[in-house]
């Protein structure tokens, strides 16, 4: 039998550990769900039914997809375009000057198009783990991660913004 | 049962077949399926065993699951079988019959090993 202790801090290195092999969220979450629910039934110690969470891991990675090259690279590009086009719509935006003969606010909205989609999609693919019985998430959300994700950029546009105004 | 010497590569082999067959004959939970599995008399499965083979076959869309509230529990995972498992599982125990008795052919009968 094992106690509510050891099967949390098991899933808690399983967690870890399948983060660690690049799993996507939502599978990592079906993953714990399925060890935790057979436990509870069975009343196995999880290390016996298992192994240990490292080896568990390593077993269904072994034939893990990864995500197709295609899919990385539209990622790629499309992150870095919303990036630049956030970067040099805000900026003109903020030197109420035009870009390209454009509005501003017309790039800045243009990356934020293309952007957020993409950001939200990767988002939950790469970082939510969820649990497939109640939606719940098993894994504390760090909000100082996306404080700095979406507030340094920001950052550096301001910097540019006053920089100009200073020196240009 | 455990007296039989049986290889774990044997089991290894057509345990993924077994597991279709299981599920074809009801809608049923991880659990159920190992218990099948001891009582059939082919020993222990593993949960770290057991869930992969379920989650090929779910990505192979042999299978389809949905998870269900337990009652006092933490729910369990059920899985069901898929018009494609039933044609999977057919050709494959058509394709298994032939190869044991193929196999069998091969093998010294039981008297002539004594």
């Amino acid at each position: 039998m094992t106690t509510d202790d050891t099967r949390s801090d098991y899933q808690q290195r399983l967690i870890l550990a399948l983060r660690l092999k690049d799993v996507p969220g939502d599978r990592i979450g079906e993953i714990v769900a399925e060890v935790e629910s057979h436990v509870a039934e069975t009343g196995e110690d999880p290390v016996d039914a298992f192994g240990s969470p490292r080896q568990y891991a390593a077993s269904l990675t072994a034939e893990h997809r990864p995500d197709p090259k295609w899919f990385t690279a539209v990622s790629l590009v499309g992150s870095g375009l919303a990036g630049w086009l956030v970067a040099q719509g805000g900026l003109a935006v903020l030197l109420g000057e035009s870009y390209w003969g454009q509005s501003g606010w017309l790039w800045l909205a243009l990356g934020l198009a293309i952007g957020v989609p993409g950001g939200i999609s990767v988002w939950r693919r790469s970082t939510r783990v969820r649990d497939p019985r109640t939606g719940a998430d098993l894994e504390p959300f760090s909000p100082g991660g996306l404080v700095v994700l979406i507030g340094s950029p920001i950052v550096v546009v301001l910097l540019a913004f006053a920089a100009i105004r200073i020196f240009g | 049962m455990d007296t039989d010497e049986t290889p774990t590569e044997w089991l290894r082999a057509v345990l993924s077949l077994i597991v279709l067959a299981i599920v074809a004959e009801g809608e049923t939970y991880g659990y159920v399926v190992a218990q099948r599995l001891q009582a059939a008399g082919l020993g222990t499965v593993k949960g770290g065993t057991l869930y992969p083979v379920l989650n090929r076959l779910e990505d192979a869309e042999l299978l389809t699951s949905s998870w269900r509230e337990g009652v006092g529990g933490p729910g369990r995972k059920f899985f069901t079988v898929t018009p494609r498992g039933r044609e999977h599982l057919a050709a494959r125990t058509a394709a298994w019959r032939t190869f044991t008795e193929r196999a069998t052919g091969l093998l010294p009968t039981e008297r002539s090993t004594t």
